[in-house]
């Protein structure tokens, strides 16, 4: 069944995350039917990418989390982007632009 | 903005460990929850929907573990565990870690004290404007400085010289609000101040007009006799003292502590500089040069040797011909014995860390077991080595921190001792060096910690798993490979030993043969006053006389002085080297002449080998004038003939007598004394010399200057000093500064060294009980045991001590100069060192080896 759900590539998961917190700030679930979401059903967030992974941004300044209460009154941690995280995001877009147009030009060629 | 909030979330992850791992528990749970809700919704049955949402999370506990490392505090919680590990396996070893820590807390205790207290000399900048440009002058005959007309003659070489200072030092009465002290004072030369970058705390420098002759009389005082006379009030200026009966006014208060380079003094007043070149030997000055940039001091030196000193007398032209002119760094004071004793502090400092390392060594071997399991384990050879690590250097920071916290109790009475011998230390001189000592003991601790660590965890480094536990294992003997390495740390042990112990046996031999030197009479008990006059108060020759003998008959009256007499300033000063004499053959010769009272001879002691000593004064004095010589006098100036009778060489005197040599000093060859009566030469009177029965207190200065001042105020007390006590401040300046700093590290060299050797050597033999317990089963009597473990024991020693002998000799040389008729190679002092450090030695040997002995094989056998 999840055989044709890829793997995130290395590094992409905090770009995505950022990316996915920008419009509202999101719950650790809410995130990961938001990624799954985006990428149309294809990509299969680990959980045990997850957590780590807002662990790392939250350390770098890039998100911020606080305790909120979820639309079914449960209390749940949001994660929102901090400034430093949207310039972040902004930094991450052009280098993928970059590297992807990159490769794609390079895997084209003849 | 990001690192503050990284540090933030560094702390709050480091202190709030427990609140954010709760907090992520609470999140997977929501989010547990919220998938299984979300199944739910999709049609699955509760438990199915829990079940996936729980699958899909995977292994919670590995999540948190993830998220902790994201934290960043993985490695110090790793760090932790290491250490509580560490902290238990020591204090389950408490014995040996005692041990460890005494001997480093010995080592960097004494090299931190050693450290701080020549810090100063050695590395400490001058306090002046591009002090590397800072140079003083002297020459060959006047190594500490020069004389006013060299002085003035240097001045012409503004090309080489930006320009010069001198300081005129001289002892005098000062009257201070109506009480007089004897004070050192000071005549700097024009711009000194502002030469030097000296800003007086308090009032102005000296103004160029006031260094004319007549100029008003104005003084600076020093910080010292401000806060003592003033209580540091700050209306001293304008206020008054009296400088040898001159009324000065106060400008300026000098700083504390070294402020110029020459010797300090309490009273500063402008030098006046008058030079007569007839009189080319006075005054004395104190000179520092600084030279224009880019002049070298071989330049310098080269400039100086072409300056012509104009109008001296013909002879003082040979004299100051022959003297070479001398240019060197300024420094305060000679640097040679703080060297000594850094380099004996550091050398101290390596043993003591050989020593813990050896002990550290050895208790590893002793856990080579469980490191091997822990190695097969799969701990990483990194982590083990991590634990020794942490160990060795857990165990140099505690050492560290104890002589950190102990400086006030453990070391400064060091610190007092070493420094109290012969160098003043002044309050200002070390407390930096204190605050420093966190610093110096933090990197001492840390090299140490890494030097006792460092074979340890090659050795384990190089170990695979296999031979980790073999050579733990029950194996019987010892591995060629670890013998030898034990070996080796025995030799270089004893090695060091040898070469800390030589140099200060050479030393200690050195200083005593300095106190055996036979100066001709009784030193002890004697106390010698000198007395000088101010330059406007010159009382009548015969009214001199009487006042020495008035000052004579009042200080005999004082409690413990037997007798007293008096005569020239000079009398059993050693550096006297009194006056040119023409000889009839041409040559010329220095003779020192000691006009005395008629009952010198009996207070000082003085023999008679022939002849009688000069008559008593009676009535009217005639020619010749009787004199008594000194038998180097005798050899020297009369060829050892029969003197009496015979008339000096061009002088109206007569020889009636010879007495033995007296020597005033222990350095400095006796040479050609005479005696004669000092009433011949009223004016040269200046000293008297009181027989005691002991060596006075030090109070007896401050009585004999009152008793002085009681008879005649005008008059300067400059010192009194018992002769014992001058004769070591003068002629064993270097070698009791050394001395008293290798009596305090003599004993714990040596005791470090003997501990050494013997924990390594009796580790060995420890380590070996099984096989001894093997040999004893198979049929080995102790005695053969003993004679195995003995022979392997003091081979090695001696192997090593060897190895040191060789190196001491090598590096003792360079102690040759403070060493005082001794060689570097005194035979006595390398057979002591060797006795000592075999007996050490054997001793380690043949205890553990005797207890070893005596175990009952079986015993030995099982015991693993």
């Amino acid at each position: 069944m999840d055989n044709e759900k890829s793997e995130l590539l290395q590094g992409t998961l905090d770009m995505l995350i950022l990316k996915a917190l920008q419009l509202e700030p999101m719950h650790g679930f809410g995130l990961s039917q938001r990624l799954r979401q985006m990428s149309a059903e294809v990509f299969q967030v680990e959980m045990g990418s997850l957590y780590p992974a807002l662990v790392r941004l939250e350390k770098q300044g890039w998100v911020k989390g606080e305790w909120g209460v979820s639309d079914n009154n449960r209390r749940a941690r949001y994660y929102a982007v901090t400034a430093a995280g949207r310039k972040q995001l902004e930094e991450e877009k052009t280098q993928w632009t970059l590297l992807s147009s990159t490769i794609n030009a390079m895997l084209k060629a003849t | 903005m990001r690192w503050y909030a990284q540090i933030v979330f560094y702390l709050k992850s480091l202190f709030q460990k427990k609140k954010l791992d709760a907090q992520l528990s609470e999140e997977v749970r929501t989010h547990v929850e919220m998938a299984t809700e979300a199944n739910v919704a999709a049609g699955m049955s509760p438990e199915e929907a829990r079940y996936a949402a729980l699958r899909q999370f995977g292994n919670v506990a590995s999540i948190q573990e993830q998220a902790r490392e994201g934290r960043g505090w993985l490695w110090l919680e790793q760090f932790w565990k290491d250490v509580g590990f560490v902290v238990r396996s020591a204090a389950r070893a408490r014995g040996s870690s005692l041990v460890i820590l005494a001997t480093l807390v010995l080592g960097i205790g004494m090299a931190a004290v050693v450290f701080s207290l020549s810090y100063k000399v050695l590395f400490g900048s001058l306090p002046y404007p591009e002090p590397e440009r800072l140079v003083s002058i002297a020459s060959e005959k006047f190594p500490n400085g020069c004389l006013g007309v060299q002085f003035q003659a240097y001045q012409e070489l503004s090309n080489v010289f930006a320009g010069f200072v001198a300081e005129e030092v001289s002892t005098s009465n000062v009257l201070v609000e109506g009480s007089q002290e004897v004070a050192p004072v000071m005549h700097v030369s024009v711009d000194c101040f502002d030469f030097l970058g000296i800003r007086p705390v308090l009032g102005r420098g000296f103004r160029p007009e006031e260094h004319r002759a007549g100029a008003a009389n104005v003084a600076l005082i020093s910080d010292r006799f401000w806060r003592k006379n003033f209580q540091a009030s700050p209306e001293v200026l304008g206020r008054q003292i009296v400088v040898n009966q001159q009324t000065c006014s106060i400008i300026g208060v000098v700083p504390a502590g070294q402020v110029f380079p020459g010797p300090m003094g309490d009273v500063y007043c402008p030098l006046v500089l008058k030079v007569d070149p007839a009189q080319p030997f006075a005054p004395w000055l104190f000179v520092v040069g600084r030279l224009r940039a880019g002049v070298t001091r071989e330049q310098a030196t080269a400039a100086l040797s072409t300056v012509k000193l104009p109008g001296l007398p013909q002879w003082a032209e040979v004299f100051f011909s022959e003297n070479r002119p001398m240019v060197g760094p300024v420094s305060l004071i000679s640097t040679k014995p703080y060297w000594l004793m850094l380099a004996g502090g550091v050398l101290l400092y390596v043993s003591a860390c050989l020593n813990a390392m050896n002990l550290m060594f050895a208790r590893l071997l002793s856990r080579q077991r469980e490191l091997g399991i822990r190695l097969a384990l799969g701990g990483s050879h990194w982590q083990v080595a991590r634990l020794l690590l942490i160990e060795s250097m857990g165990l140099a920071l505690l050492a560290g921190l104890v002589v950190t916290l102990g400086w006030r109790w453990l070391c400064m009475p060091l610190y007092s001792l070493l420094a109290g011998g012969s160098v003043t230390v002044e309050a200002a001189d070390y407390w930096p060096a204190v605050y420093g000592v966190l610093g110096v003991a933090v990197i001492l601790s840390v090299v140490a910690g890494a030097m006792v660590s460092m074979v340890p965890v090659w050795r384990l480094l190089k170990t695979g798993v296999d031979a980790a536990l073999k050579e733990g294992g029950p194996g019987y003997g010892e591995s060629p490979r670890m013998a030898g390495l034990r070996s080796a740390l025995v030799v270089i042990q004893a090695a060091f030993a040898v070469i800390l112990l030589v140099g200060m046996g050479l030393m200690v031999r050195s200083f005593e043969r300095l106190h055996r030197v036979d100066l001709g009479f009784d030193a002890i008990g004697k106390v010698k006053v000198n007395i000088t006059f101010p330059r406007d108060y010159a009382p009548e020759p015969e009214k001199r006389l009487q006042l020495f003998e008035r000052i004579a008959e009042r200080l005999k009256v004082l409690p413990g002085v037997k007798d007293i007499t008096y005569g020239g300033p000079a009398l059993l000063d050693g550096e006297y080297q009194g006056e040119q004499f023409k000889l009839p053959d041409g040559k010329s010769r220095m003779i020192a002449g000691h006009a005395v009272a008629a009952n010198y001879a009996q207070v000082v002691g003085l023999t008679l080998i022939q002849g009688r000593w000069f008559a008593p004064r009676r009535g009217n004095d005639v020619l010749p004038v009787e004199v008594v010589i000194n038998e180097t006098m005798k050899r020297q100036i009369f060829d050892g003939r029969d003197p009496l009778g015979q008339m000096f060489p061009g002088r109206p005197y007569l020889v009636v007598g010879v007495v033995h040599d007296v020597r005033g000093s222990v350095r400095e060859p006796v040479g050609s004394h005479y005696y004669w009566p000092v009433w011949r030469s009223p004016q040269s009177a200046g000293g008297l010399v009181l027989r005691m029965e002991t060596d006075p207190p030090v109070e007896f200065t401050g009585i004999v200057q009152r008793a002085i001042y009681a008879v005649e105020p005008k008059v300067i007390v400059p010192c009194v000093f018992s002769v014992t006590e001058w004769i070591g401040r003068t002629s064993m300046q270097p070698e009791r500064f050394a001395y008293t700093i290798l009596r305090g590290v003599t004993p714990i060299g040596l005791g470090l060294a003997a501990l050494g050797l013997f924990s390594v050597l009796a580790y060995n033999v420890d380590t070996r009980r099984k096989e001894f317990g093997v040999r004893l089963a198979l049929g080995a009597r102790p005695g053969d045991l003993h004679r195995l473990v003995m022979r392997r024991g003091l081979a090695t020693a001696a192997f090593g001590v060897a190895l040191g002998i060789a190196a001491a000799l090598g590096v003792t040389r360079y102690i040759q100069s403070l060493l005082f008729e001794t060689t570097p190679y005194e035979p006595i002092v390398y057979g002591g060192v060797v006795l000592v450090l075999l007996g050490a030695a054997a001793l380690a040997c043949w205890l553990p080896a005797r207890r070893a002995a005596k175990v009952d094989p079986v015993i030995a056998l099982r015991a693993e």
